[in-house]
């Protein structure tokens, strides 16, 4: 009977997020209304810009499609951000660690499904708003959402979840040499925001560092499911992308892997 | 059969002195000097299974390092142990399994769920069977008397609530092997002995080895058969409590009280002087000199009351933990 035991403990993390996510629904529904000043903010920037020609194409958006990428992508961000980095943190300060070290779980499984279980939440709550943003888009602005974009936009969610997760964790798991890590964070986060189209289509950037943000992780944490949306990736590249993206989920879950062995027989050596 | 064996488990930390002021925090910049501290120094015992042994010693022994390294959270610097034959920092999901350690000054509960929840989650954790878990749950909730606090977050508990809430956590998988870290620390009087009382009923219920570190005697005394008591990282006494007493037991601690107040350069003058106040003095006497020195005291100083008695538990242990007993 091992098998659905352990299953049935990572499901029990799973279920710990989640109703962490439902007692503190506030404090995501405030993430989500501190998206609005930047929408508004960037609508109006790009009404400036685009001036009397909406149909004009800039950086390969019309001024509906800018519109539609800033509400969605920001929408996307506030979703995909992680938060349990702070408790990694705390945990290997405080020493609360060990109460994982000393019972039968991963400890990385125990974060990862818990915050799986809060994204669950969230994503549930954030789906109505999200319904909300589309129908007033098409209304205002004639944007279509197809039935197979809406299916690879949950995909490649999921996926954005898992990755942002791991990026997350790599940094996290830097308290093992630093103590005071939180301004590391969010530097760290706005970088990455930045990185992964949470501001601005990476095409604004420019030819040269758009190809090369194309390769890197973060894009695949808001731009590519905020594009799927938008049905702005040609179906033949949405193989190749959700390729990458995997291959960066291995990557990023090798690399905390040996972090995670290094810093912990350093938490082991030097005590709390 | 023993089930814990230490052997020359030792556990050095290093730091680096720091000179004082700013020059001295500039020169640290480019050298500093490292400084080794022998937390545990070549400690070594056996425990048998199902005993319940005290670890007792003064702040900064080495009690905690040592149920750290233990229940497998730290590494040792040399020196070996086996749980269960299981190499504890190694920590092997088998050895997790059959432990468990109670942290009085670190709460293993989580804090914003109420305490059932936090069971249910250690249920899932030590894949504990249903009913085997309602059982055992039932018993230590009716045996604590708190069916009421269950639903309540552990961040809104009193301490001593808490405390029996940790206890239940850690007892719930029925581990082979218990480790309480001053399990008493910070509580009242009431609630320590609540606590102590508690334990004393799971003792034997369970088959559990207990290992239990305290500040508090009484803990030790009313819990434990065997003492093992470490001072400055080393053990300095390893048997029955009964004998940490007579490895003294050849003192005996005379006190007197006067019918007017005497001088301090007075009393301290006469051998086996230890401490005065206002009008009474404590003196340390051999035992087969106590006869004579009483005698002589009622001749010489205005006593009123003389009473002589066996050197308390608390003194002589602080007594072993100076070094002024020797272990046997």
């Amino acid at each position: 009977m091992a098998e659905p035991h352990f299953a049935g403990k990572y499901a029990k993390c799973l279920g710990t997020g989640f109703r962490a996510a439902l007692e503190y629904r506030v404090n995501f529904f405030l993430s989500v209304a501190g998206a609005i000043a930047p929408v508004v903010i960037q609508t109006a920037l790009w009404i400036v810009i685009y001036g009397d020609d909406p149909a004009s194409s800039l950086f390969g958006f019309t001024f509906p499609q800018m519109v539609a990428y800033t509400v969605i992508a920001q929408l996307v961000s506030r979703l995909v951000r992680t938060g349990f980095e702070y408790d990694v943190n705390a945990d290997i300060k405080s020493g609360s660690l060990d109460r994982y070290l000393v019972k039968p779980i991963g400890y990385f499984g125990f974060r990862l499904f818990s915050f799986i279980g809060d994204k669950i939440v969230q994503t549930a709550f954030m789906g109505v708003l999200l319904v909300l943003a589309v129908w007033i888009l098409a209304m205002a602005l004639g944007f279509v959402v197809s039935a197979g974009a809406f299916v690879l936009f949950v995909l490649s969610l999921a996926l954005a979840f898992v990755l942002n997760f791991l990026v997350f964790w790599c940094v996290a798991l830097v308290g093992f040499w630093l103590t005071e890590i939180g301004y590391l964070f969010e530097a760290v986060r706005i970088v990455i925001i930045a990185a992964s189209g949470g501001i601005l289509p990476l095409a604004v950037l420019g030819p040269d560092a758009s190809s090369v943000l194309t390769l890197l992780p973060f894009r695949f944490t808001i731009q590519f499911p905020t594009e799927l949306l938008t049905g702005r990736i040609p179906p033949e590249s949405v193989a190749g992308s959700f390729g990458i993206a995997i291959f960066w989920m291995v990557v990023l879950a090798a690399l905390g892997q040996v972090i995670w062995s290094r810093g912990i027989r350093r938490f082991a050596a030097v005590g709390s | 059969m023993a089930i814990i064996e230490v052997d020359s488990l030792s556990r050095n930390f290093t730091y680096y002195e720091k000179a004082e002021g700013l020059s001295g925090s500039f020169r640290n910049l480019f050298a500093r000097k490292t400084m080794v501290k022998k937390a545990v120094n070549e400690v070594s015992f056996e425990i048998d299974e199902g005993e319940t042994v005290g670890f007792l010693g003064p702040n900064g022994a080495g009690k905690t390092t040592t149920l750290k390294m233990l229940s497998g959270i730290m590494h040792p610097s040399s020196g070996e142990a086996r749980v269960m034959g299981f190499v504890p920092w190694q920590r092997k999901k088998e050895f997790r399994k059959q432990i468990s350690i109670v942290m009085g000054q670190r709460s293993q509960l989580w804090p914003d769920l109420p305490a059932l929840e936090s069971f249910d989650l250690n249920r899932a954790i030590y894949e504990i069977d249903h009913k085997e878990y309602r059982t055992t749950l039932d018993e230590l909730v009716s045996l604590f008397g708190i069916a009421e606090q269950l639903p309540v977050q552990v961040r809104r508990l009193s301490l001593g609530e808490r405390m029996k809430m940790e206890i239940i956590a850690a007892l719930l998988h029925r581990p082979r092997v218990l480790f309480l870290d001053e399990p008493t620390i910070g509580l009242d009087l009431i609630s320590q002995g609540a606590i102590r009382d508690l334990l004393k009923a799971l003792k034997g219920r369970f088959g559990t080895t207990v290992m239990l570190t305290s500040h508090y005697l009484s803990d030790i005394e009313d819990l434990c058969e065997r003492i093992i008591l470490i001072n400055h990282g080393e053990s300095v006494y390893d048997g029955p409590l009964s004998g940490v007493n007579e490895t003294l037991a050849n003192r005996k601690t005379v006190r007197l009280i006067f019918s007017e107040e005497l001088a301090e350069a007075r009393l301290s003058a006469i051998p086996g002087f230890r401490s005065h106040d206002t009008n009474s003095a404590v003196f340390d006497v051999d035992r087969s000199e106590v006869r004579a020195f009483s005698r002589r005291m009622l001749d010489e100083l205005p006593v009123i009351d003389l009473t002589i008695e066996d050197v308390p538990l608390e003194e002589g242990i602080a007594r072993l933990y100076r070094g002024e007993a020797s272990n046997g």
